[in-house]
């Protein structure tokens, strides 16, 4: 249970429901990944949001 | 503890983030297949423009069409700028275009079907991708004249049509939805494809029963439908160029061209060619052209061999057409 635990400790840090960081997160330069986890989300977000629009033209 | 600084400094490198992927994404769109075609139409040498969708891009032959031209005429160079999944702005678009590149351009064949000429623009701009995101790039002013009806509208159509994330993200699903039909065809038996994809997904819009299209059009021509914007700003344009206009319906398979003899449909035509007179322009109904039916690789689109002879077949009629 102790990792999945700490998985939902680090997920709920860099999606900001809780303030106090997760062990073994950077004391220093921790804001650059939360910034780059939080793009990343929108890239894959941008990436797989057309499976909801009736996309067929792929091949034009 | 979150601070307001490392909140915005956050903020600034995710941005930032973000900022790099759409270089690169507009990086990797320099060669999308829209650019290639305002390449072709800007830069190959032309006295005869051909425009229109998958229909016109599948259905002509440039060699073809010029060998048709040269049997009855003068000789003359043509380019395809056929380009599918497309409507008539991106067509005026890709028009505006090349009249400005091309000084010797003289004759504009635009290929149609159905109601293609007097369909209203929908005004859902926020969709349009793929090909039809060329209307963020080329000539925006003019396609959001065509596609919003606010100012409000048009604000958020140029500013929208600068992020390339937003505009090239078709480039994106596509490789999406390619990963999908891989993995949703593992252990079934491989789907009928062509060069535009799944052949069953150009089945439904002419699957519609012949009542249907019989009272759409009989409507049509009863209410007198007017030309679309962008079909009326091409046809003003060209007129004002001098170019002699052919707008062709292109060939339908064997099973479909019963209904294109109906008397709904001729009365369509007929409404047609009434609002063409208007800018010197004629209407040829290819529809019945090509009677074989393994000239077409699907429901809409002629293939190779149906492409090299319905496009001599063309290139010789127009060549013994006035060229004014």
């Amino acid at each position: 249970m102790k990792p999945l635990l700490e998985i939902k400790h680090w997920l709920e840090y860099l999606g900001g429901a809780t303030d106090q960081r997760p062990r073994g997160f950077p004391r220093r330069g921790g804001w650059l990944l939360v910034a780059l986890w939080w793009a990343l989300l929108v890239c894959l977000i941008a990436a797989f949001c057309g499976q909801s629009s009736k996309f067929i033209y792929i091949d034009f | 503890m979150t601070t307001p600084r490392t909140f915005f400094a956050t903020l600034v490198a995710a941005l930032l983030l973000i900022a790099g992927v759409n270089y690169t994404i507009a990086r990797l769109a320099v060669n999308s297949i829209p650019r290639q075609v305002l390449r072709h139409v800007t830069q190959s040498p032309a006295d005869v423009l051909l425009l229109g969708n998958s229909v016109m891009q599948a259905g002509i032959d440039e060699d073809a069409f010029v060998t048709g031209w040269k049997e009855h005429g003068s000789p003359v160079k043509a380019v395809n700028g056929g380009l599918g999944a497309t409507g008539p702005v991106e067509h005026l678009l890709l028009c505006r275009v090349a009249l400005q590149a091309q000084p010797n351009l003289r004759v504009l064949v635009y290929g149609c079907f159905d109601s293609m000429l007097t369909d209203p623009t929908q005004e859902d701009w926020w969709r349009l991708l793929g090909n039809n995101a060329m209307v963020f790039y080329t000539e925006p002013a003019v396609a959001a004249r065509h596609e919003t009806s606010t100012p409000l509208g048009a604000a958020a159509f140029m500013a929208l049509g600068r992020i390339p994330m937003f505009v090239e993200r078709g480039t994106l699903w596509a490789r999406v939805e390619r990963l999908r039909r891989q993995l949703g065809g593992l252990g079934l038996p491989p789907e009928a494809v062509n060069r535009f994809g799944r052949v069953a997904d150009f089945q439904p819009g002419v699957a519609a029963d012949d009542r249907g299209f019989r009272e759409r059009f009989s409507r049509l021509a009863a209410e007198r439908a007017p030309l679309s914007g962008a079909i009326t700003e091409m046809l003003t344009l060209t007129h004002a160029r001098g170019l002699k206009v052919h707008v062709v319906m292109m060939p339908k398979p064997p099973p479909q061209q019963a209904r294109y003899r109906s008397p709904e449909w001729q009365a369509y035509v007929a409404h047609l060619r009434t609002l063409l007179t208007v800018y010197g322009a004629d209407l040829i109904d290819a529809d019945d052209w090509v009677q074989e039916e393994s000239m077409f690789i699907d429901s809409q689109h002629l293939g190779p061999k149906g492409a090299t002879e319905f496009s001599q077949q063309l290139g010789g009629r127009l060549a013994r057409l006035p060229t004014r």
